[in-house]
């Protein structure tokens, strides 16, 4: 059974507490009996073996998040592909009101210009009031057209968001590798260079699930509980 | 009370949004709109001309929405000066603080032309 495959056991622990405070206290045979030394050396291979295995898997990481701000220019490409998209088309909405709005007008001068005994009909008045209500209809529709396609601001803002995060995943991988490449100079204190001062990028997905954020209708309710 | 000639300020980084708004404000009733991509530019704007409204994203490079805000509340000759937040920023805490500066509404993209009208309103009965 290789060292790291045994259960730890109180008597190896106690061993290596001996073995510490024998070193510590600069007296190299208290605690150091044979048996430790042999556990000591198996415990050297094994780390050997484990920082061989770990520059190996460090170089592989390296190789794949090299792919990673690849990836973030895609992400930029396409809030600007879309962004360039929301401009064609409101470029046709914008036509299509405008055609919309004379279409309006022309129907208004008409019915100035016509005999008023004309819309005294049955059947031409209901029609003169279905055309007036289909281009009221389809000028709130246009209007929804419109403002639908701010969502590409929030899907640029999720866009960004994940972009920046895969950054961050890039760059905590690289201090991992160095960390792993520095052989033990940090003194095993279990934070990465830097760590403290940068927060662990959020998770992407919780951008379309945080808890915090809320809706108009819940933003409606805040506003007028602050008398706005 | 405000009425349809009154001049709005829209500031927000995307052009495509600008648009949108801009757009949106003149099919309301709102032909008079100008336009800026970020809080230094609107600020320089509102110091030099005169509106009635400022419309304003939050997250925008160099001087944000809520930076905006405040130095608009900051200056003496635009404290009154209605500002309508239309953003993502929909973290509970972020439009609480928006309110504590001094926002005088907050509309959530995506909008809608009816919330916009509804939010314009109430930001002058409330200015």
């Amino acid at each position: 059974m290789d060292f790291h495959e045994r259960p730890l056991e109180d008597e190896n622990l106690r061993g290596l507490i001996l073995a510490g405070r024998g070193i510590v206290e600069g007296n190299l045979k208290k605690g150091a009996d044979s048996k430790l030394s042999d556990e000591l050396g198996r415990l050297g291979k094994y780390l050997q073996a484990i920082s061989k295995k770990l520059q190996l898997a460090g170089t592989e990481i390296e190789t794949a998040s090299s792919q990673i701000p690849c990836g973030a220019d895609q992400l930029n490409g396409v809030t600007r592909f879309t962004e360039e998209e929301v401009h064609r088309v409101l470029g046709i909405v914008e036509k299509v009101i405008e055609s919309r709005d004379a279409l309006a007008a022309q129907w208004e001068t008409l019915k100035t210009d016509l005999p008023g005994e004309i819309f005294q009909r049955p059947r031409l008045k209901r029609e003169a009031e279905e055309i007036g209500a289909r281009l009221r209809s389809e000028k709130k529709l246009l209007m929804d057209l419109l403002t639908a396609l701010s969502f590409q601001d929030v899907a640029a803002q999720w866009l960004r968001k994940i972009s920046s995060d895969m950054t961050g995943v890039q760059s905590r991988i690289r201090r991992l590798n160095q960390s792993l490449n520095e052989k033990g100079t940090e003194g095993g204190s279990g934070t990465f260079p830097g760590e403290r001062r940068e927060r662990m990028p959020s998770k992407a997905g919780t951008l379309f699930s945080d808890s915090r954020k809320i809706a108009q209708a819940d933003v409606d309710k805040l506003l007028k509980e602050h008398g706005l | 009370m405000h009425d349809i000639n009154m001049k709005i300020l829209v500031v927000d980084d995307m052009s495509s949004m600008r648009r949108i708004i801009i757009n949106t404000l003149k099919q309301l009733g709102y032909p008079n709109v100008d336009e800026a991509d970020d809080g230094d530019k609107a600020l320089e704007k509102v110091r030099h001309e005169p509106f009635d409204l400022v419309i304003s994203d939050w997250n925008m490079p160099k001087m944000n929405g809520l930076d905006l805000l405040k130095a608009i509340r900051q200056d003496p000759k635009l404290s009154t000066l209605p500002v309508l937040m239309v953003t993502t920023e929909a973290e509970m805490d972020h439009i609480l603080e928006a309110i504590r500066s001094g926002v005088n509404s907050y509309i959530l993209k995506p909008f809608t032309a009816e919330t916009m009208k509804e939010k314009i309103d109430k930001a002058f009965k409330h200015a």
